[in-house]
């Protein structure tokens, strides 16, 4: 099964592109970014539930702050997935999704 | 980071680090946090507070975080303070003043209930909504503003938007793999029974073992469902405890009660004991406490990666005096190390390792037997060839002599059982009758099993051939278990191969 993110979510590589984005349309970004990782995670594995919960602390930190001149430090990789498709462009995540499990 | 940047002069860079309420019980956050607040640098603290590590969260610093987001008077102070700041957006330039004067409003109310960070010197904000995401960027922009540290305390779900995993958080913490629209987990289909998990045979094991002795109490942090000590907690609340994921306050906690007669059996993953490692040379060692560690996750994790491979443990725990440091070769081998563990003439702290995921018998629970300290056994006997094996990769040794065998290869294989104290009687048989010689361990190749036979090689004037297989000077990443076996060469295969290449020599020599 072929993985598509939703709309808004396929036009960020990199945070930049979703600093571009207009502040109403982040709650759309949110739900993008939760369906890809539940997608994801369905078909290859991981951690679900932590990632899950910071998506939209995770949009929030990337929009306000000028990541990755900010520097960014999460306490577990396997609440970052959402961080590492922000960051890693989509298309590397499937491959590196089963990093820690706690 | 935040300091550096204040070294380097770059003012304007933000430093952020999230944390879970669950990380937070660990001592060496409130040491950053202690240090922070006195370096007044640049940082800013999410506190993602969800109320789980992979199992609920224990202890007064939840309470105390559950006590701040349904007080009222903080509640009431924390709505001012926000309209405050919806002011220091609009000032712009001027933010710095009326950020302190935004300070003053907090410190003053939060003084009167005397707020845990407020002490350390941060600034707290919260708590928030973690799912809103338009008032989390308004108000992280509004603490862009503010210098100095500062924490952010957000309220989440694990799990948020997916139902089933909100309802039951432990099972979906890492749950495999899944139909998204039915949430139907799949297992792979079994058709005839499986061995168990050893973590679950420590489980089961634990409880019977306690039942008998009531000097007996397990210790876990914050892993009951990982290593399987939530069997125990169900059995005997009282004797089973979890405190949080907090390694070194697990193995010191341990030493105090076992200075008072009892008997903890503290279960920490093999990675997560390098947490605890002081506590475990000076607070048990030292004193030659009857601890019992069981490190559980010991060898390669698998999928986890590197963070969570056990690669260190029978090095790191086989140079500290006074500590046992054994490891089963399967279930019944973990059931009577187990029960040896806590025999009253043991006395002494004694560690054993096994590792992820399943064991080879079907038919485990068998009768309880001591196995004498320091003694190892033979599981075949051969000829030339001698492999001395640590573990669960013994039973790739056993692999590995059958398929030789149709060759027309017949080494013999010894599971050694301890790493320390090492069987001397047996070795020496051993060296005296066996030329070549290959070691196989579940671990780091520098300082573990190997080495150690190599050194009492040494120390008594012999000289064979030795081989050590084992896992190599590198951190491994994270890939099925099977795959990294093979990749590290420590497998059935690279058995065989092995002890092709010492027969190889000899037909050169």
């Amino acid at each position: 099964m072929e993985i598509k993110p939703g709309n808004l979510l396929k036009k960020i590589n990199y945070p930049e592109d979703l600093r571009k984005m207009q502040e109403n349309e982040l709650p759309q970004v949110c739900k993008d970014l939760r369906d890809f990782i539940i997608d994801i995670v369905s078909v290859n594995g991981g951690h679900f539930g932590a990632s899950l919960g910071v998506v939209e602390l995770t949009v929030a930190l990337h929009y306000v702050f000028n990541t990755p001149y900010d520097q960014l430090v999460w306490d577990v990789g396997h609440q970052a997935y959402g961080h590492k498709i922000l960051t890693w462009s989509k298309g590397n995540f499937p491959y590196q999704p089963r990093l820690q499990r706690h | 980071m935040a300091v550096a940047s204040r070294l380097k002069g770059e003012n304007d860079r933000q430093h952020i680090a999230v944390i879970g309420d669950g990380a937070m019980t660990a001592g060496m956050a409130f040491e950053a946090l202690n240090h922070a607040g006195v370096e007044n640098s640049n940082l800013l603290v999410v506190l993602n507070d969800n109320c789980m590590s992979i199992d609920p969260n224990v202890g007064a610093l939840k309470e105390y975080l559950t006590d701040i987001t349904t007080s009222p008077t903080y509640n009431k102070m924390k709505d001012e303070v926000w309209r405050l700041l919806g002011k220091i957006s609009k000032f712009g330039p001027n933010a710095q003043e009326i950020a302190s004067k935004v300070e003053n409003a907090v410190k003053t109310t939060l003084l009167k209930q005397s707020n845990l960070f407020e002490s350390l010197r941060f600034r707290y904000f919260g708590p928030v909504d973690g799912h809103d995401v338009t008032r989390l960027v308004k108000i992280m922009n509004d603490l862009k503003d503010i210098p100095g540290p500062k924490i952010l305390h957000c309220l989440t779900v694990k799990g948020k938007g997916y139902e089933l995993a909100e309802k039951d958080q432990t099972k979906w913490h890492s749950p495999g793999l899944f139909d998204k629209i039915s949430g139907e987990i799949y297992k792979p289909e079994i058709v005839v029974p499986q061995p168990p998990k050893y973590q679950d045979v420590f489980g089961h094991s634990i409880v019977e073992l306690a039942e008998k002795n009531p000097k007996i109490v397990g210790v876990t942090p914050a892993m009951p469902s990982g290593c399987s000590l939530n069997i125990m907690m169900k059995a005997m609340p009282d004797r089973a405890f979890d405190v949080g994921i907090a390694e070194q306050h697990a193995v010191t906690f341990s030493a105090g009660l076992a200075t008072q007669g009892l008997v903890p059996f503290c279960n920490i993953y093999s990675s997560f004991m390098q947490r605890g490692y002081d506590q475990v040379v000076h607070d048990v060692a030292l004193q030659n406490l009857h601890v019992v560690f069981c490190l559980d996750r010991g060898g390669l994790a698998g999928a986890d990666g590197p963070t969570h491979h056990g690669a260190f443990d029978l090095a790191y725990f086989r140079c500290i005096p006074n500590m046992i440091v054994s490891a089963p070769m399967n279930e019944e081998e973990l059931r009577n190390l187990m029960y040896t563990a806590q025999l009253e003439k043991v006395a002494a702290p004694f560690s054993i390792r096994y590792p992820r995921g399943n064991g080879v018998m079907v038919d485990w629970r068998k009768p309880f037997q001591e196995i004498p300290v320091g003694k190892g056994r033979m599981v075949r006997d051969g000829e030339e060839i001698a492999i001395l094996t640590i573990g669960h990769p013994g039973n790739f040794a056993v692999k590995a002599c059958d398929e030789l065998a149709i060759e027309g290869l017949f080494p013999a294989h010894f599971d050694m059982r301890f790493v320390k104290p090492l069987d001397a009687e047996l070795l020496h048989d051993i060296f005296s009758r066996f030329k070549k010689i290959i070691t196989v361990e579940d671990g780091c190749i520098m300082g573990g099993f190997g080495s150690a036979v190599a050194e009492f090689m040494l120390d008594h004037g012999y000289s064979s051939s030795i081989t050590r297989l084992g896992i190599p000077d590198q951190f491994i990443e994270h890939g099925e278990q099977k795959e990294l076996y093979a990749e590290c060469h420590f497998d059935a295969t690279a058995i065989k191969n092995a002890v092709r290449q010492q027969v190889g020599e000899s037909v050169l020599v």
